[in-house]
């Protein structure tokens, strides 16, 4: 059994949709005072999605908490922002994540049975998770970091043995892309009070995502100058899709090398679900070289972007590189040749 | 007799192989949700996007037009028959590819040719990405099925084998290998688990499977896990204190060691025999024996053709149907280190063909030693000149 306080902590869990089912709220009532607090828990935690510092910890009650999720989803839904879907997504499950690592193993293996995952605790080791490795590919396909790998975790007869907190961390990955897929499936009818109520929020939030959308574009010209590998991670950062610490070192190294300003580059990192202004500063600074060790970085060469799967949709011109800023080179040097 | 008359002839004993063994033709599980194509003599035109319902209809078609080659879609479909975008992909099988094509034996300089298309130009061996001397890049390929190739196919679907059992822990019955009839084999995994499975997660089986990406130091730091010794790092293990303490000067020559990286190996051993590998072991190695660490990760991988896998609408070669290339069956190994592709995979036995012979090497088909042949007119049971026909390498004089 899961308790209402759990299905408060984790209301992404199919039990929690069960709960909230056998409470019989209808979309009507929820104009009564009875929900005033619901709806503003449910405006905070959209709202919070676009806020770039990490999640805060308002929990007003059990109830509110639990009911305040659904509720999210469908103002999310009337808004049609995909943007904000994904922001929202990814903000809920770190929200969980943060929980979730605290929690006994064998909890974990019960709310993990939400995404249809073959997981089994350990015997021999308290704080080891054992997951199928086809829901590990599936859950982990998203996250590049080399320890990631597959070939670099243990896989003995069919499943992948984790830690408590790796385990939590893909579990992460599989509620972000479950609460986005369930915003996209609901097609609420809003009574006309509510209506208003959203309308007034989808203000706010397109207040706040304005700023962000004014991405400086490198120009179009020099979009089609740039490899494909480095595109695809710049479509991905415009769309406000969250990347890997290497896309990031990748995607920044080069913009730096082609002459992006700094200024620019915080402005397109911005979107991103859980971008920290000061952070994201101090890091492109590290890698323009003018802080820290004093080393400008290069991006990695074709061969290592091989190696963690970023070298996406190659074309002719790939072909005859082995560094994404020969590509560049060429292209330039073909515009300049005429 | 020109190169239509030897195709016709290739084709009759297709025929002829395709009417007098009704059975041998086997459709795939859940045939009706695949997509079949067949490669035809004529002008090696492709016919693809067909459906068939029972294996009746199946070798009926296969009979009428006798195909050089028939093959099926690894992936299931809800309408197998309509345009790509249209088909409705279900999942498909995890297919895995072994090709003495991509391996690296020595014998192929000796029993393959390359020739451009363009300036003539031939060499040995497989061939280069361009044409060394123009620099051209459709490069015509001779190829040769040897038992060195063939072997050297079989030892990389062993280790591959071990992977999909011991670390993927999938079962016999899931498990699938087939010869390809050419010169290679063919391992299939049907199960539930890994059908939906896109081609970018297959992509870490792949690199899986040939030690792509792999992080010896993230592989040996303190185990995260209950178990000291698993998959890749008992596998990675046992190679490098080999490679490191008891290979051969000869083999470490042969894996590119420099000399007076040799001589530091030599001295090294003489200070130090480790059990097992440690930490300190793997920076030792990472910054002295770079080589014999790649050594050991390329001794442990199997070496798969990589686009096969992670494509998930490929076509397959059909079990019991012949293989255009040789004539020879593409069919189920049962024991893969039993298994003798040159006596269970001929198609054909019984009366003699007279061919003219253009050029072949030394060859075995059966129990029979052929050849080496060059310019000569002989009379050979049918299996062997078959065989040269398909290759190219001969035609019947049809004496």
């Amino acid at each position: 059994m899961i308790s209402i306080s759990e299905l408060a902590k984790y209301p992404f869990l199919p039990e929690a949709a069960d709960h909230v089912r056998e409470l019989g709220v209808k979309i009507d009532e929820l104009d009564s005072p009875l929900y005033e607090k619901v709806l503003e828990r449910a405006e905070e935690r959209i709202l919070e999605a676009l806020a770039p510092q990490s999640i805060d910890e308002k929990y007003v009650d059990d109830r509110v908490e639990l009911l305040s999720f659904p509720v999210a989803l469908m103002m999310l839904s009337w808004m049609r922002n995909d943007l904000l879907n994904r922001r929202f997504a990814v903000k809920e499950a770190k929200r969980a994540y943060e929980r979730l690592r605290l929690e006994p193993t064998e909890k974990l293996k019960q709310y993990s049975l939400a995404f249809e995952w073959d997981a089994q605790t350990s015997n021999l080791k308290e704080e080891e998770l054992l997951l199928s490795f086809p829901d590990y590919l599936k859950a982990s396909s998203k996250i590049k970091e080399s320890h990631w790998k597959l070939v670099n975790r243990p896989v003995i007869r069919g499943y992948v043995y984790l830690g408590k907190v790796d385990f939590a961390r893909l579990m992460q990955e599989e509620i972000a892309s479950t609460i986005h897929r369930k915003i996209a499936a609901l097609s609420p009818v809003l009574t006309k009070s509510l209506e208003e109520r959203v309308k007034e929020l989808s203000k706010r939030v397109e207040e706040t995502l304005k700023p962000l959308s004014e991405t400086p574009a490198p120009g179009r010209l020099t979009l089609s100058m740039i490899p494909p590998c480095v595109k695809s991670l710049y479509d991905a950062v415009t769309a406000g899709r969250n990347i890997s610490h290497i896309e990031r070192f990748t995607l920044t190294t080069f913009l730096v090398k082609i002459g992006l300003k700094l200024e620019d580059l915080l402005a397109l990192f911005k979107p991103l679900p859980d971008f920290d202004e000061e952070k994201a500063r101090y890091q492109i600074e590290h890698i323009m070289g003018v802080r820290g060790s004093r080393r400008k970085y290069a991006p990695p060469a074709c061969k290592t972007l091989k190696t963690h799967g970023l070298c996406r949709n190659p074309d002719e011109t790939c072909l005859k590189i082995t560094h994404p800023l020969g590509y560049y080179r060429r292209k330039v040097g073909k515009l300049r040749g005429g | 007799m020109d190169k239509a008359q030897a195709e016709e002839y290739v084709k009759g004993k297709f025929r002829e192989y395709y009417l007098k063994n009704p059975g041998s033709v086997r459709p795939p599980s859940e045939m009706e949700k695949r997509e079949y194509g067949f490669l035809l003599f004529v002008e090696k035109q492709m016919v693809r996007h067909k459906g068939f319902k029972s294996g009746g209809d199946l070798r009926s078609f296969i009979e009428a037009i006798v195909p050089s080659d028939v093959y099926y879609s690894s992936a299931y479909y809800m309408n197998p028959e309509e345009s790509m975008d249209r088909k409705g992909w279900l999942g498909a099988d995890l297919v895995f590819d072994i090709d003495a094509d991509h391996l690296n034996t020595p014998c192929k300089l000796i029993h393959d040719r390359w020739t451009c298309g363009n300036c003539g130009t031939t060499g040995a061996g497989a061939p280069p990405e361009r044409c060394l001397r123009c620099g051209a890049t459709n490069l015509r390929e001779e190829t040769w099925i040897c038992e060195l190739c063939l072997n050297q196919a079989k030892e990389e679907t062993e280790k591959l084998l071990e992977m999909l059992t011991d670390d993927l822990g999938f079962s016999g019955r899931d498990i699938h290998v087939y010869f390809t009839g050419h010169r290679g084999y063919h391992v299939h995994v049907r199960n539930e688990r890994v059908r939906t499975l896109r081609g970018e997660e297959r992509k870490e089986i792949v690199d899986y499977v040939v030690g792509l990406g792999l992080n010896p130091t993230l592989l040996f730091s303190e185990s995260p896990v209950s178990y000291e010794h698993w998959g890749w790092r008992r596998r990675l293990e046992r190679e490098l204190l080999r490679l490191l303490f008891y290979a051969e000067e000869e083999e470490l020559n042969r894996r590119g060691l420099s000399k007076r990286k040799l001589r530091e190996l030599l001295d090294f051993r003489r200070k130090i025999k480790e059990e097992s590998v440690k930490p300190s072991t793997i920076r030792l190695v990472e910054s002295r024996f770079k080589s014999i660490l790649e050594a050991a990760v390329a001794g442990c991988s199997a070496h798969i053709d990589t686009v096969v896998t992670t494509d998930v609408h490929r076509l397959v070669r059909l079990p019991g149907t012949l293989n255009g290339k040789t004539g020879l069956r593409v069919v189920e190994v049962e024991e893969i280190d039993k298994f003798d592709p040159l006596r269970e995979a001929l198609s054909l036995r019984g009366g003699e063909e007279t061919v003219y012979i253009a050029d072949s090497p030394k060859f075995r088909v059966g129990d029979m030693e052929y050849g080496p042949y060059k310019g000569e007119v002989k009379t050979l049971p049918v299996e062997a000149a078959l065989l040269l026909i398909c290759k190219g390498k001969a035609y019947p004089t049809g004496v």
